[in-house]
């Protein structure tokens, strides 16, 4: 049977900030409407880092190198998988720098 | 799930009907797998709380004109035409696999299309063709909003079809598709 997800997948960087972000998805309003309750807020970065963090965690113990200063470490890679999954286009919105022109030119697609 | 009221996508898949678009290694029609990513992905955005406008959801015949029309009747924020690729004469050995996505140069969709793009290539893990810019397509030419074209895959290409014909696959690049177009909703049009 073919899994969308597999250890494999999620041990991977694009695999585990596509899960994160549709964590997030998922779980920013229950949270939100949960945390409001006593006037608190949770950052969506934030929820992303928490959520990268026990991905991180989850797979690493699956793998067994969740052990000794690896644990340390599995908060710090949360941040640039969060980052990932929450990506901002700043760079992406300059004006049209690393295109490629196509040299298609076909009228229809 | 966050919530994303008062947004409103097109999703264009290509081909119908008569129009089989390219077809596959093994046989499979270009415009089944458009629609079948265009409706994951239409599920994925609706439980997100956006409107999605499909200019097909059936297997029909639809012109570019008509899906244009739909597109710009809409009053959309932005539309997505999904497509899978096909190699010429260029590719004899039907070598060339990976995902492109295309918008017009210069324009309002580049960020969108580096987005999707992204979410595409890390979700699948496919080779990354990059994004290109081409004036030639009718549906980035002749419709309002911000628009990309994004083509899923290589259909002449063995191993890229036969992972475009697995349903697990094709969700794949539904969930990548539809976390580009959250992304670029969220971070750029609110």
């Amino acid at each position: 049977m073919n899994e969308i997800l597999t250890w494999d997948y999620l041990s991977t960087f694009g695999g585990m900030a596509l899960v994160c972000f549709w964590l997030v998805q998922l779980t920013k309003d229950p949270i939100d409407a949960l945390l409001g309750r006593w006037n608190w807020h949770l950052k969506t970065a934030h929820l992303a880092w928490i959520w990268a963090t026990l991905l991180t965690a989850l797979v690493w113990a699956y793998q067994g190198v969740l052990t000794g200063w690896n644990i340390a470490l599995a908060p710090l890679n949360a941040i640039f998988i969060g980052l990932a999954a929450m990506r901002t286009h700043e760079a992406g919105a300059a004006d049209g720098a690393n295109l490629t022109e196509s040299p298609e030119t076909a009228e229809t697609e | 799930m966050n919530n994303m009221g008062n947004r409103r996508v097109v999703l264009d898949p290509g081909h119908g009907g008569a129009d089989p678009g390219a077809v596959g290694a093994n046989g499979v029609h270009e415009k089944r797998i458009n629609l079948f990513i265009a409706q994951e992905v239409r599920r994925l955005l609706e439980a997100a709380g956006i409107e999605v406008v499909m200019t097909l959801d059936t297997d029909r015949n639809l012109t570019l004109a008509e899906r244009a029309a739909i597109t710009n009747r809409a009053g959309a924020d932005c539309v997505v035409s999904i497509h899978a690729n096909a190699s010429g004469t260029a590719d004899p050995e039907r070598k060339a696999r990976g995902i492109e996505t295309y918008c017009l140069p210069g324009g309002p969709a580049k960020v969108l299309a580096d987005v999707v793009h992204e979410f595409m290539v890390r979700a699948t893990g496919a080779p990354d063709r990059g994004v290109r810019t081409n004036r030639a397509f009718y549906m980035l030419r002749k419709t309002d909003p911000p628009a990309v074209l994004v083509e899923t895959g290589y259909l002449t290409n063995v191993a890229e079809c036969a992972l475009l014909t697995e349903p697990t696959y094709r969700f794949k690049l539904a969930l990548g598709i539809a976390a580009g177009i959250i992304a670029w909703l969220r971070e750029v049009k609110s």
